[in-house]
């Protein structure tokens, strides 16, 4: 993803985020999917296993328990940005990795059912979590 | 010289320059360091050339605290000592371990990591290791294939190890003392009490026994008691004819600060491709445990501790040591520990077959135990067959090992995230940061040390830092047991070191007149 990608996706508004949802899909799969799979987990980390990472991690950030707020997350890092943008799944992955490494390097992990986790990692399993309820 | 003590008359007396109370790692040691030098060494080894089931049953004592191994079998009592089971694990304590942490209750020895680094060259020969390097770059260089697992060293670094044949002292060493002429080594000859003079400023005598009922009485000019973590302090707190509270015990720190480490499997490591990592490797050649750096100890205020890996296909058939090495008899326990090896290996060999053997690894902890004061050798009230009250082990642990397990991976799986290489999944026992309790898997290394531990203070201390037994003006310990903290490592390179340390001083003090 280039950086001028970078920086339309970061500016997604949550009406934005919801369009995303309707029909959106490509090689890598629906955009619900590039969300909530997370890429470097799924190797060895089943369904049931992301499912029960989703949920304690919920319990623990209850007022993030929503599949809009959970997208603007896991794509912005934060939720308070707007975006003209519509991504496509896999630049939602590509954005979803580089969060991923800016939270290791920016020490946002957390222990959840014993793994060490990036936060967007959790928040993959969040959103898997949500829509699998 | 070898005199079996069961041919000799019942009260003998032999006098000599010094007097080693054990042959084991450390007492061959010394007395090898003594070998053609112009003092007669007096070697007193309480059990034969071979294993004695009779003997061995003097080593038999009591657990009552955290779950541990049987005292009988967790030690050898023969020529030779505990290197006849060791498993050659080798590595050198850090700066750090020696210093005071001030999040580490009881740290500190009176000496410094480099103090020991021209007696860790010379021990190095005794257990037949290769080059005194530990650097990775050193031996990067010598084997280039060794990749580290992780780019950078600022919070994980590899600390290497080496390993002993392993060198089983008992065969390597018997020719050269039984031949030394100024070595007089007696066999059979069970140290069962020390008597000091009337004011208790010195040893006057030591008193052996055996079970043909030959006592002999040695007279010397200075005792280096090497018998090792659990004898030491028994046969210093069982000598209390003169001193009531046992030899070198004013202030009650005989037996106390039992330290073993923990040895436990606590996390699994998935990468996101299959790698050998034969850095890591259990090979026989040097090999490195992922470690964190003094800077991070400090920060996350955690003890001293490292990592190893075993593929996962593999560990997962190993059944736990302290499962292993549950019989009384040490031979039966050597056996269950190598069966389940062998078993695990076994399985290696038709897992390499998949070839996805190197995907998923177990990550086993080795960590240091804070000293604690209440986890303790006491004696009990039963006797052994040669009338020396048994020694019972009140092994406890605290939450500062819990917390630094779990830091400890939480440092690397952080490390791994950023370098983008895979993940770590903690062990259910870790997961919950306020759950104190350990499982029972958790075991110890064999490695008994702290109980006659370092110390300038007579207070808080047993032995100064030329490991002699304040108030007592001839009488020194040689082993784990002065240790004052544990540090990671298997503790018998660093017991040998300060061996060679002691060995020097008593030579310089031997030579001075009286
Ligand atoms: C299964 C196992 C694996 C191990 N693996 C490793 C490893 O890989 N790396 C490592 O560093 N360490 C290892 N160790 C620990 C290692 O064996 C000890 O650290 C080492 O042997 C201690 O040396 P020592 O001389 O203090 O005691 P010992 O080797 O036990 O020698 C003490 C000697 O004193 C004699 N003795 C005791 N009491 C008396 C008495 N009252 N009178 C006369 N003689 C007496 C004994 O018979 C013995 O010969 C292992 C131990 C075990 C059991």
């Amino acid at each position: 993803m280039n950086r001028r990608d970078f920086t339309r996706i970061t500016a997604l508004s949550i009406p934005g985020i919801a369009l995303l949802f309707q029909g959106c899909k490509n090689s890598s799969g629906t955009f619900e999917e590039a969300l909530s799979l997370p890429r470097t987990l799924y190797k060895f980390i089943d369904p049931k296993e992301i499912h029960e990472i989703g949920k304690a991690y919920l319990a623990l950030s209850p007022q993030e328990a929503d599949k809009i707020k959970l997208t603007g997350l896991l794509l912005n890092g934060r939720n308070d940005k707007a975006t003209q943008m519509n991504p496509s799944p896999d630049q939602a992955i590509e954005m979803i990795e580089a969060n991923i490494h800016e939270d290791f390097r920016q020490d946002r992990t957390s222990i959840i059912k014993g793994w060490i986790l990036a936060t967007t990692e959790a928040r993959q399993c969040a959103f898997y979590t949500i829509i699998h309820n | 010289m070898h005199i079996d003590a069961r041919t000799l008359e019942d009260g003998s007396l032999v006098e000599g320059d010094i007097c080693i109370v054990g042959a084991g790692a450390s007492g061959i040691s010394m007395a090898m360091d003594w070998i053609g030098g112009p003092y007669k060494v007096i070697l007193l080894e309480g059990g034969g050339f071979e294993y004695d089931d009779k003997n061995q049953d003097l080593f038999a004592g009591k657990n009552i605290g955290q779950n541990y191994y049987p005292l009988r079998s967790s030690r050898l009592h023969y020529f030779g000592g505990t290197t006849g089971h060791w498993g050659g694990y080798c590595s050198t304590f850090d700066e750090i371990d020696f210093q005071k942490r001030d999040w580490v209750e009881h740290s500190g020895w009176p000496i410094k990591r480099s103090d020991l680094d021209p007696f860790y060259m010379r021990a190095h020969k005794i257990v037949e290791l290769g080059s005194y390097n530990y650097s990775l770059p050193y031996w990067q260089y010598e084997q280039p294939y060794m990749k580290t697992l992780l780019p950078n060293e600022d919070v994980v670094w590899n600390k290497m190890w080496q390993f002993s044949p392993p060198t089983r002292f008992g065969v390597k060493y018997r020719d050269a003392i039984v031949n030394a002429p100024n070595v007089h080594l007696y066999t059979h000859a069970h140290v069962v009490d020390m008597k000091t003079d009337d004011q208790v400023t010195g040893i006057n005598e030591i008193i052996t026994k055996n079970f043909e009922g030959r006592s002999l009485r040695v007279r010397a000019k200075k005792y280096v008691l090497a018998c090792n973590g659990i004898q030491n302090p028994r046969l210093l707190l069982a000598s209390n004819k003169q001193a009531p509270k046992g030899l070198g015990n004013d202030h009650d720190n005989v037996g106390r600060y039992f330290m073993d480490h923990l040895e436990i499997k606590s996390a699994e490591m998935y990468l996101f491709k299959p790698d050998r990592l034969i850095l890591y490797a259990l090979t026989g050649k040097p090999r490195a445990e992922l470690s964190i750096t003094a800077a991070m100890q400090e920060q996350h205020r955690i003890l001293n501790g490292t990592a190893s890996l075993t593929p996962l296909k593999v560990a997962r058939k190993m059944h736990p040591n302290i499962e292993n090495w549950s019989k009384e008899d040490p031979r039966e326990s050597l056996k269950r520990e190598h069966g389940s090896y062998i078993e695990a290996s076994k399985n290696l060999r038709l897992e390499k077959i998949s070839g996805d053997l190197y995907d998923a690894y177990e990550l086993f902890t080795r960590m240091e135990q804070a000293p604690n004061p209440d986890s303790r050798i006491t004696l009990d009230t039963e006797k052994d067959a040669l009338g020396v009250p048994r020694a019972i082990l009140n092994w406890k642990l605290g939450s500062l090992e819990k917390k630094s397990i779990r830091k400890l991976y939480e440092l690397i799986g952080i490390e791994m995230g950023k370098a983008g290489v895979g993940r770590i999944k903690l062990m259910d026992y870790l997961q919950d940061a306020n759950d104190a309790n350990w499982p029972d898997f958790t075991g110890g290394g064999w490695h008994h040390m702290g109980t006659t531990r370092m110390n300038e203070d007579p207070r808080t201390g047993v032995v100064d830092a030329n490991c002699r037994v304040h108030g007592l003006n001839n009488l020194y310990i040689a082993g784990d047991s002065v240790f004052a903290t544990s540090a990671a490592p298997n503790p018998t390179l660093t017991i040998i070191a300060l061996t060679l340390r002691l060995s020097d001083h008593l030579k310089e003090v031997v030579a001075k007149p009286v």
